[in-house]
C-alpha cells in the first residue's frame, strides 16, 4: 500500500514554501522597517554605516527596533490566537477579545492612569494584571454554568466584558479632562510607539514560548474543535485542554495589549486569510496565522508612522484595513461556506 | 474484553432517565437497543462513554470501573459514531480519520498510523476522497468518514447513536453492512436503531428499553415479536415472514 505522508500528499512540499515564503517576506520587511521614520535615517545611511554621531544609533536601536519587534510579535500572538479561539469556541467570529481580555486591559491602564496623581503604577502592569483578572473572572462564572461550556464562556465573556466597559466609562468620567483623559484614549487607540526595551524583553520573554506551546498542540485543536463530546471519545480531556488553551491565549493577549494597546481586527481577519491559503487543520492555519500576522502588523504599523506628518494610532488602521478585507471574505463565502452547507446534503 | 454497565441509574434533576439497566458487551457482536423516543437510549450510549456519571451503579471494561481510566485510555477501548455532526471547519477526509489516531498517538505520527488511516479509509471505500472537505459530502459519504474514523480508533467497541437516521434506504444499508463486516473483525458494536427491521436484519443481540429500563433483551428473532414491539411503541404491530426472513409493518 502507497503511504501518504500527513497530511496532504504533495500538497506538504506546497505549505513548507509558502510558510517559507511568507516567514521571509516578513523579515525582509522588517529589515526594510529599520529605515521607515520621520528621521531622516534611511537604510541606504543605515548600510553605509553613516549614523551621525550617535543620534541615528539612537534612533535605530532606541525607536525603530523594538518598535518593529513588537509590531511583528504582538502582530503573531494577536493572529495567533485568533486563530486558537475560532477552534476552540468552533466559531469564525471568535477574536482574541472574545473573552474580554481587551476590556479589563483597558480598563486596567486607564485604572493606572487616573490613580497617577496619587500612585505610581505602571500603565502597562495594570493593563496585564486586569486583563488575566478578567478572563479568570469569566473562568469562574462559566464554571458554575451547566450545560455547554462553550455557550457558557462566550456568554460570560460578554457578561465580564460589559462590566469593564462599564467601569471604564467611569472611569473616563471620572478622569481630569485635561491631561488624564486624553491618555486614556489614545491608550485605547493603540500604538506600537510606547514600547520601550524592558517591554519588549518582557514581551518576548512571554510570547515565544507561548507560541511554540500554541503551535504543539495545533493538533489537538483540531480534535477540540468537534465539539466536546466527540473531542472526549478521542481521547481528549477536554476540560483540561480546552483551560489549558484558554490561559495560554490570555497571557499572550494580555502582553500584546499591555504594551501595545488595543489593537482590533489582526486577530479575526488575519486567521481567515491563512486558512485560505493553508487548509483548515490548525497544525498549519495556527502557523500561517503567527507569520502572517506578524507582517501584517509591521506593514500596518509602517503606514501608521509615515502616512501623515503626525503618527496615526495603529489601532484605526488595522480596522481600516481590517473591515473591508472581512467583508471581501465574507462575500467570497470562506466564511459561511464551512458550517452550513449540510442539510441539502446527498 | 467486555464492556458491562451494573444497574444503572442516571438522573437527570429529579427525572429517573434509566433506572437498573444491566448489560453486558462481547467483542465481535452487534448488539442493538431498541425503544421510542426518551426511551434512554442516547443516555445509556452516553454514560458508557463516560460522559455522564451513573447516580447508581457503575460501568466495567474488563472488570475496571471507567470512571477511574484517563480519557486516552478509555477513548482505546470506546468509539464513537456521532448521531448529529455540526462541522465548522472544512476538514480535509483523510485529516478526519486521523483524528482517529489520538488515542494511539505519543507526540509523533508514526508509519503505523498513516498505515491505520489509509487501511480504514478503504474499508468504507474512501480511499479517492481522501483529500476532499469532508463538509461537502453526502450524508452516507460522512457517515462512513466517522465510521472510518472509529476504525482508524482501532477499538474494542463501537457505539453509534441511530448511525442511519439520515440516511436514504441505499446509504443505510451500506452503512449497516460495513458496521457489521466490523464485527466480524471482532469489534462490539452498540447502536441504537429507530428501524426494527434493520435490527432484525444486522443484529445479533436486541436490547429494548422503555421507560428507562430494560423491557427485553435476547436473539432478535426472539425478542422482536408482535408482542413486545406492540408495547414498547405503543402501537399495533405485525411480524411476519418473507422468503424465510422476518420483518415488522405495522398493523392496518
Amino acid at each position: 500500500m502507497e503511504i501518504h505522508k500527513p497530511w496532504h500528499p504533495g500538497k506538504e512540499t506546497g505549505y513548507r514554501l509558502l510558510l517559507t515564503g511568507v516567514a521571509a517576506a516578513t523579515i525582509l520587511l522588517a529589515f526594510l522597517s529599520l529605515g521607515v521614520g520621520r528621521y531622516p535615517l534611511s537604510l541606504a545611511d543605515l548600510l553605509r554605516g553613516n549614523l551621525e554621531d550617535g543620534a541615528g544609533l539612537r534612533i535605530l536601536f532606541g525607536v525603530r527596533l523594538p518598535r518593529i519587534i513588537v509590531a511583528v510579535v504582538a502582530g503573531g500572538a494577536l493572529a495567533g490566537v485568533g486563530c486558537l479561539f475560532q477552534g476552540i469556541f468552533r466559531n469564525p467570529l471568535a477574536s482574541p477579545d472574545v473573552l474580554g481580555v481587551a476590556s479589563g486591559s483597558s480598563f486596567g491602564a486607564a485604572l493606572a492612569i487616573v490613580l497617577s496623581p496619587y500612585l505610581s503604577l505602571p500603565v502597562w502592569g495594570l493593563a496585564f494584571l486586569f486583563g488575566l483578572l478578567s478572563v479568570f473572572m469569566v473562568h469562574l462564572l462559566a464554571g458554575n454554568v451547566r450545560g455547554n461550556q462553550v455557550v457558557s464562556l462566550l456568554l460570560s465573556g460578554i457578561i465580564v466584558s460589559a462590566f469593564f466597559s462599564a467601569a471604564l466609562s467611569l472611569l473616563k468620567y471620572l478622569a481630569d479632562p485635561m491631561e488624564q483623559l486624553p491618555a486614556i484614549v489614545f491608550w485605547l487607540m493603540g500604538g506600537l510607539h510606547r514600547a520601550t526595551w524592558p517591554q519588549v524583553l518582557g514581551l518576548l520573554f512571554i510570547v515565544l514560548p507561548g507560541l511554540a506551546a500554541l503551535l504543539a498542540l495545533g493538533w489537538k485543536v483540531n480534535i477540540l474543535s468537534l465539539g466536546d463530546e466527540e473531542a472526549l471519545s478521542l481521547g481528549i480531556n477536554v476540560k483540561v485542554l480546552r483551560t489549558v488553551l484558554i490561559g495560554l491565549g490570555t497571557l499572550l493577549v494580555a502582553a500584546c495589549v499591555s504594551v501595545g494597546g488595543v489593537i482590533p481586527w489582526v486577530g479575526l481577519v488575519v486567521p481567515h486569510m491563512a486558512r485560505l491559503l493553508v487548509g483548515a487543520n490548525h497544525q498549519r492555519s495556527l502557523a500561517m496565522s503567527i507569520v502572517m500576522g506578524g507582517g501584517f502588523l509591521l506593514l500596518v504599523d509602517n503606514l501608521a508612522r509615515t502616512l501623515t506628518p503626525a503618527e496615526i494610532p495603529v489601532g484605526i488602521l488595522t480596522a481600516l484595513f481590517g473591515a473591508p478585507t472581512f467583508a471581501y471574505l465574507l462575500i467570497q463565502g470562506p466564511l459561511t461556506k464551512g458550517g452550513e452547507s449540510d442539510g441539502f446534503g446527498s | 474484553m467486555v464492556l458491562a454497565a451494573e444497574a444503572l441509574t442516571i438522573m437527570l434533576g429529579r427525572k429517573a432517565i434509566l433506572q437498573g439497566v444491566s448489560l453486558t458487551l462481547h467483542r465481535g457482536r452487534f448488539y442493538a437497543i431498541l425503544g421510542p423516543n426518551g426511551a434512554g437510549k442516547t443516555t445509556l450510549l452516553r454514560a458508557l462513554l463516560g460522559f455522564i456519571k451513573p447516580r447508581v451503579g457503575q460501568i466495567l471494561i474488563n472488570g475496571h470501573n471507567i470512571s477511574r481510566l484517563s480519557c486516552r485510555e478509555l477513548a482505546r477501548h470506546l468509539a464513537l459514531v456521532p448521531q448529529e455532526h455540526r462541522g465548522v471547519f472544512p476538514y480535509t477526509v483523510r485529516e478526519m480519520v486521523m483524528m482517529g489516531r489520538n488515542p494511539h498517538l505519543n507526540g509523533k505520527c508514526r508509519e503505523e498510523d498513516l498505515l491505520a488511516v489509509e487501511r480504514a479509509l478503504t474499508r468504507v471505500g474512501l480511499e479517492t476522497f481522501a483529500e476532499r472537505n469532508y463538509l461537502h459530502l453526502s450524508g452516507g459519504e460522512k457517515q462512513l468518514v466517522f465510521i472510518a474514523r472509529a476504525l482508524a480508533q482501532e477499538a474494542a467497541f463501537l457505539l453509534l447513536d441511530e448511525p442511519t437516521s439520515h440516511l436514504d434506504y441505499r446509504n443505510q444499508q451500506q452503512v449497516m453492512s460495513v458496521i457489521k463486516a466490523m464485527t466480524r473483525q471482532g469489534t462490539g458494536v452498540l447502536a441504537a436503531l429507530h428501524d426494527p427491521n434493520l435490527a432484525l436484519q444486522y443484529a445479533d443481540q436486541a436490547i429494548l428499553l422503555k421507560g428507562g429500563q430494560v423491557l427485553a433483551a435476547g436473539p432478535p428473532r426472539e425478542v422482536l415479536s408482535a408482542e413486545n414491539l406492540s408495547e414498547l411503541y405503543g402501537i399495533g404491530i405485525e411480524v411476519s415472514t418473507a422468503g424465510g426472513r422476518p420483518f415488522v409493518l405495522p398493523s392496518p
